[in-house]
């Protein structure tokens, strides 16, 4: 410092000795001071007494506004991601941000907010946050998993400018698309075609067409359960034919018996109801004709199924026998007569697009507290219902012809409806195994967290290079997935998929993330910290700026002499 | 004094002339650079940046030139001539001054000095011009011959030294691969489309149906032979021409196709090419007028006035405008066809014909139905593809209550599949006279009564035609005659019929046939009805001569051109009524119905599609088996493409996904799969249990 404070001092006396001759008037000689005195504070920047209390920490995502309005004199730090202003220091994470500030005591975030890396490292410190106004898909709600041909709904919520949101599929077609309603919400649906992981995409775009923000939407297909199915009908019907052609299209076994006149039936398979056949099954579906031909002994074997876990589902196909009547009240659903079938519609619970009708049984299903709702027509009227028995669930369904969906073409959602109510009604399986803990979302470079595994463990990335796991030994890991896409997960003999975001993908989604982390760390520093001054040396660039300028002067009226 | 313009003019030459000296020695120092530079750079770079340097030296030039000019100046030669000549005792300016000095010192030696030089520039003019520098402009010229020999010589370099020159770029992308050094694909499509033929330098290319390809490759090495193989499974061997190979081939289709190498390393960018096909088009035909498919003739009208436009992507060929005229009302319906000629105006690719029907001359009338349509064919090459248009229909109304009203949806033609066996007959009944000697009596009329059987169901369905019954055999003419005898005029003919109980007509059959097929159908019928009667009695050879006029006449229906049918209505199995509320139930036994498998299954791709999410190796010949199978897929070409380069690399990951979005949109809906309801866990089961315990209901 000394040396350079000689070397100055040096230059000036010789700038002065040269510039002698041309005696005081002359601009050469006075400028030359000045050139020295720049050229030094250039090498040594005065340094300056501010408040080191606060520490500010502009975050991906500050806005323009926001980094217009920072404090001139005051710490500044910015994480990777964030445009860096002349006058704070890129550093690359919050730890080293506050090894270079000891002093601060308060922390001020700027923009999307910390990153998980970097949420631990605030400590006790005070923290501010001035968030940044939230951009594209901010909420996705999707499911993780989904049944092989079930409809699969994704709803979600787009931040303001956005207008229009498309959903498109692995091949990159668009399949659905929605216009956002107020609150810039969607609900966007389509079908699992294909077994496996697979990973829809939605897009989000402005009025003018622009894309915002589009975000993945990874999804788990699996094959269905092959239940086993029971159905015993008074008479042949359309909506038993839809739905044992449902039934077994989607890799149910069905085994069904329908009269058609005194003693004679319609048969497939073995649809006997002995203790043995329905100890096999999950479901049986009776209607009121058939169950008033069951005998006393049928009735009792199929009840003690009931307690040992089968589901019942009790259909009224139209006005019900007063003995039947009587019977079903016994098993908990009472019921009042109507005059006619009523009509009614669906649009509401199935989400339907147009308008249809369906009718339903001329009974009503009298509500009560045991019974838990499964279908409710649009006006409220109960269609059906069920409640616990032992292990297992009966059900009462009054609704004629759930088969018009598949005769509008909608064969989805009555997969969907029915599909849903077997899930609900059938004999309880026990759960498939949960596999390892891996995190809901998970972006590239980013540290993900796995738990549950075994004793070793690794983690095959989508171009198929094997990552070894050091499991620790409570069985979590931790990687950095360094590309996008779907790894899998090799525990043992069993592989488990799990997707990695892209970095660039759903960034409305991971800033909301860090956004809602941040809210959460927001404390009040202490109220008597009284401000730290600590000394910070002036930017350099403006004496330089000023020295090239003075120094620039005097080369030019040198060469005009 | 004035000066002497002589000396004027001669000092000008020599300054011009040292000006002009200075611009040459420019022009030879930066002449063999430029040229060599631009040779060097249109072998390595192309014309563009060789043009660009030769104008930009052609511009230094110039400004060399200007400045030139401006420093050879009066000043300049001046001292030139001071320096030049001694005897000029540096008083050349002085000479050269117009007004007289002011000392007369002066004045004699501006005198003493113009004589000087007048006599001076006459006798032995000084050589003011730059002498060349020799030295200097021998080695430019040399750097320029080198250079130039350096482009020249610089492809059969790269030929010769292939380690030095070329492999340095060629080994970073891939390895020992062998690259193409040159591609050049000349495309000549189909003369008729008369588009030009252009070259592309890319081995992808999009292409109209039936175009020449000629590929002319380069390796970057020795090979013993190139060929093409195409994904259809044919091979194009290129021939070897000099250093390049060659083949010619015709594409009709959509092909993919990649280059096979034998003797040299494989190519180092494997992956298929494509030859997308743009297919000719037929011609679109627009009708202008008339702007209805169906026009009424209104009452003055003399003439049709017809215009029609046609557009085709390559040229219009023929047109011919066809005429039919159907004539008479209903069951008389005559039909006579004509076909014009048009030549229409416009261009090859869109013409417009414009044609005016002269409705007299052509015979039209009260009850006509004239059908106009146009064919447009185009030029394709083997043979043209041709459109129709829409049939065009003037309809002059026939009188009121006329048969025709109603009945167009009724016309067909009647295949004449009735009237086939009547030679059969023939046939056979000759075969059997033939046999007449061999055979036993009782076989012979056996045999005989049989083809008699034969004629009787022959005659039955042509009765059909006629809404009669002929089961009795007996000449009907009689009948006819008793009803013929009728009081007539007490009412209209078909009451009489009915109060006399005997309608051989079926009414609707009946006005549906004109009176003259009508009556060659009684007649054949008659005919038909002898021959059956000969044939019964064990006769052919008397019957033959009916069975032939029976033919003949049948022949002769056959040639009316049109037949109205009646209309036929479901006929439903005929109805036990025997049964109906019986009470009886036996047969009646349970039935299985077990249903139909789904008939979308068999499908591979979701399998496929199942393996290329996982990472084993995957058997693509279900894929392409499904391709071919299915030729309505959408971009087939592009489907084997991704296939074809997943079965090149297996192990490339962004083939397998490729791949898989491919297949995606073409997998068959899948039906909807179900979930089982999940046994709670243990926390949840003793929850449960719990809430039993209690013994009351869950909520």
């Amino acid at each position: 410092m000394s040396a350079a404070l000689l070397l100055i001092v040096t230059a000036m006396a010789l700038g002065l000795w040269r510039a002698r001759g041309k005696g005081w008037r002359d601009p050469a000689f006075w400028l030359q001071p000045f050139a020295a005195l720049f050229l030094a504070m250039t090498v040594l920047p005065p340094s300056i007494p501010i408040d080191g209390s606060t520490l500010t920490v502009l975050t991906p995502g500050t806005s323009a506004e926001q980094r217009r309005a920072l404090p001139w004199f005051a710490p500044l730090a910015a994480l990777p991601g964030a445009d860096v202003p002349l006058r704070a220091d890129a550093v690359p994470d919050l730890a080293t941000a506050l090894r270079q500030h000891p002093q601060a005591t308060a922390l001020r975030i700027i923009g999307n907010g910390l990153p998980p890396r970097d949420q631990a490292a605030s400590g006790k410190r005070g923290l501010r946050f001035d968030a940044a106004p939230e951009f594209g898909i901010v909420a996705l709600d999707a499911p993780s998993t989904a049944k092989l041909g079930t409809q699969i709904v994704i709803g979600g919520r787009v931040a303001k400018p956005g207008w229009r949101v498309a959903l498109h599929d692995p091949s990159g077609a668009q399949v659905d698309v929605a216009t956002l309603d107020g609150e810039g919400g969607f609900r966007l649906s389509t079908i699992a075609r294909a077994a496996g992981a697979v990973q829809f995409e939605l897009r989000a775009f402005d009025a003018a067409d622009l894309l915002i923000d589009k975000a993945a939407v990874p999804l788990i297909v699996t094959a269905g359960e092959r239940l086993s199915l029971r159905y015993r009908a008074g008479t042949p019907d359309a909506d038993a034919k839809y739905w044992r052609r449902w039934a077994q299209d989607a890799g149910l076994t069905v085994a069904y018996r329908a009269g058609l006149s005194a003693g004679v039936q319609l048969s497939a398979d073995d649809a006997s109801l002995t203790p043995e056949a329905l100890a096999a099954s999950d479901l049986l579906v009776i209607d009121d004709r058939a169950w008033l031909q069951l005998g006393a002994d049928e009735k009792a074997a199929l009840l003690a199924a009931v307690e040992r876990g089968l589901g019942l589902i009790l259909k009224a196909s139209g006005s019900l026998d007063a003995a039947v009547g009587a019977e079903w009240a016994t098993l908990g659903f009472a019921t009042t007569p109507l005059d006619a079938p009523a009509s009614l519609t669906l649009d509401h619970r199935l989400a339907m697009r147009e308008r249809a009708d369906f009718t339903a049984a001329p009974v009503t299903i009298n509500e009560a507290a045991n019974l838990t709702p499964l279908l409710r027509a649009d006006d409220g009227a109960l269609l059906a219902a069920w409640h616990a028995q032992g292990a297992g669930r009966i059900a009462i369904w009054r609704l004629l012809d759930s088969y018009r969906l598949v005769l509008a073409g909608d064969a989805a959602r009555y997969a969907a409806l029915w599909g849903d109510t077997l899930a609900q009604l059938g004999r309880p399986l026990p759960p498939p195994s949960a596999g390892p803990q891996t995190p809901s979302e998970t972006w590239v470079d980013e540290r993900a967290t796995l738990c549950g595994l075994g004793a070793a463990a690794s983690l095959l990335s989508p171009d198929g290079q094997t990552l070894p796991l050091s499991v620790r030994a409570d069985g979590c890991a931790a990687a950095w997935p360094g590309e996008s896409g779907w790894y899998r997960l090799q525990t043992g003999a069993d592989t488990w998929p799990m997707y990695v975001r892209a970095a660039d993908d759903a960034r409305g989604l991971r800033a909301n993330r860090d956004r809602d982390a941040t809210l959460r760390l927001q404390r009040q520093p202490a109220t008597d910290a009284a401000p730290v001054r600590i000394k910070v040396p002036l930017p350099r660039w403006p004496w330089f700026l000023a020295w090239l300028i003075v120094v620039s002067l005097l080369w030019w009226r040198e060469r005009r002499a | 004094m004035n000066i002497d313009p002589a000396l004027i003019q001669r000092l000008s030459r020599l300054r011009r002339a040292a000006s002009t000296r200075a611009v040459l020695i420019d022009v030879a120092a930066v002449l063999p650079l430029a040229a060599g530079l631009a040779v060097l750079s249109l072998s390595l770079a192309g014309w563009l940046p060789a043009t660009a340097l030769l104008i930009a030296a052609t511009l230094a030039l110039i400004a060399f030139a200007i400045r030139h000019a401006r420093r050879h100046d009066q000043t300049w030669l001046l001292r030139q001539l001071d320096a030049a000549c001694p005897s000029f005792e540096d008083s050349s300016a002085l000479a050269l001054q117009s007004e007289l000095p002011a000392s007369p010192l002066a004045v004699l030696q501006q005198a003493r000095i113009r004589n000087r030089m007048s006599a001076l520039l006459v006798s032995a003019a000084p050589d003011l011009r730059a002498p060349w520098p020799r030295r200097r402009l021998q080695g430019l010229w040399l750097i320029g011959l080198a250079l130039i020999g350096f482009a020249l010589l610089l492809p059969s370099l790269r030929a010769v030294l292939p380690v030095a020159v070329s492999t340095a770029t060629a080994q970073q992308p891939s390895g020992q691969g062998t690259q193409l050094a040159t591609i050049r694909l000349s495309i000549t499509p189909p003369a008729y489309t008369t588009l030009p033929s252009r070259k592309t330098d890319t081995l992808d290319a999009k292409l109209a149906a039936g175009s020449q390809i000629e590929w002319q490759l380069k390796l970057d090495r020795e090979a013993d032979g190139v060929a093409l193989s195409f994904h259809d499974g044919t091979r194009l061997e290129l021939a070897r021409d000099g250093e390049s190979w060659r083949g010619t081939r015709a594409i009709d289709s959509a092909t993919l196709y990649r280059i096979e190498l034998r003797g040299a390393a494989a190519l180092a960018d494997e992956r298929g090419y494509r030859l997308d096909v743009i297919a000719d088009q037929p011609p679109e035909i627009i009708v202008r007028e008339p702007a209805q498919t169906l026009t009424v003739i209104h009452a003055a009208q003399a003439e049709w006035l017809l215009n029609f436009e046609a557009k085709d992507d390559y040229g219009l060929g023929d047109a011919e405008l066809s005429l039919s005229l159907a004539q008479g009302a209903g069951d008389q319906l005559k039909v006579t066809e004509q076909r014009i000629k048009l030549a229409g105006d416009g261009d090859g690719r869109s013409r417009r014909y414009r044609q005016s029907l002269d409705l007299a001359k052509l015979g039209y009338a009260q009850g006509d139905d004239l059908i106009v349509r146009l064919t447009v064919a185009d030029r394709r090459e083997p043979e043209a593809q041709s459109s129709v248009s829409t049939s065009l229909i003037l309809r002059w109304p026939a009188d009121g209550g006329s048969l025709s009203e109603g009945m167009e949806g009724l016309v067909q033609k009647v295949a004449p599949a009735y009237f086939r066996s009547q030679r059969q007959i023939i046939i056979d009944s000759e075969a059997l006279l033939a046999q007449h000697a061999s055979l036993s009596p009782q076989r012979y009329a056996r045999d005989a009564d049989a083809l008699g059987v034969d004629q009787k169901i022959l005659r039955l369905r042509y009765g059909e035609f006629l809404g009669e019954e002929f089961e009795n055999g007996a000449p009907h003419d009689d009948e006819h005659q008793q009803e013929k005898a009728a009081p007539d005029g007490l009412g209209r003919a078909e009451d009489v019929l009915a109060e006399f109980g005997h309608e051989h007509n079926e009414s609707e059959a009946a006005t549906l046939m004109d009176p003259e097929t009508k009556r060659l159908l009684r007649e054949a019928l008659n005919e038909m009805w002898q021959a059956e009667l000969q044939l019964r009695q064990a006769q052919p050879g008397e019957a033959l001569p009916y069975e032939y006029k029976a033919l003949a006449l049948i022949k002769q229906l056959q040639q009316a051109e049109r037949i109205y049918l009646a209309r036929s209505g479901l006929e439903l199995p005929p109805f036990d009524a025997t049964r109906r509320l019986s009470g009886e139930r036996e047969g009646l036994v349970d039935r299985s119905r077990m249903l139909d498998p789904r008939s979308d299954d068999g499908s591979p791709l979701p399998a496929l599609l199942g393996q290329l999410n996982g990472s084993a190796r995957v058997d693509l010949a279900p894929l392409l088996a499904w391709v071919k199978a299915h030729p309505e897929t959408p971009d087939p070409l592009g489907l084997l493409a991704d296939a074809d380069s997943l079965q090149r690399q297996p192990d490339c990951a962004s083939c397998r996904r490729a791949l898989a979005a491919r297949l995606w949109p073409l997998l068959p809906a899948p039906p909807a799969a179900v979930d089982a309801r999940r046994l709670p866990d243990a926390a949840g089961q003793v929850w449960l249990d719990g809430l039993n315990g209690l013994g009351g209901a869950p909520r």
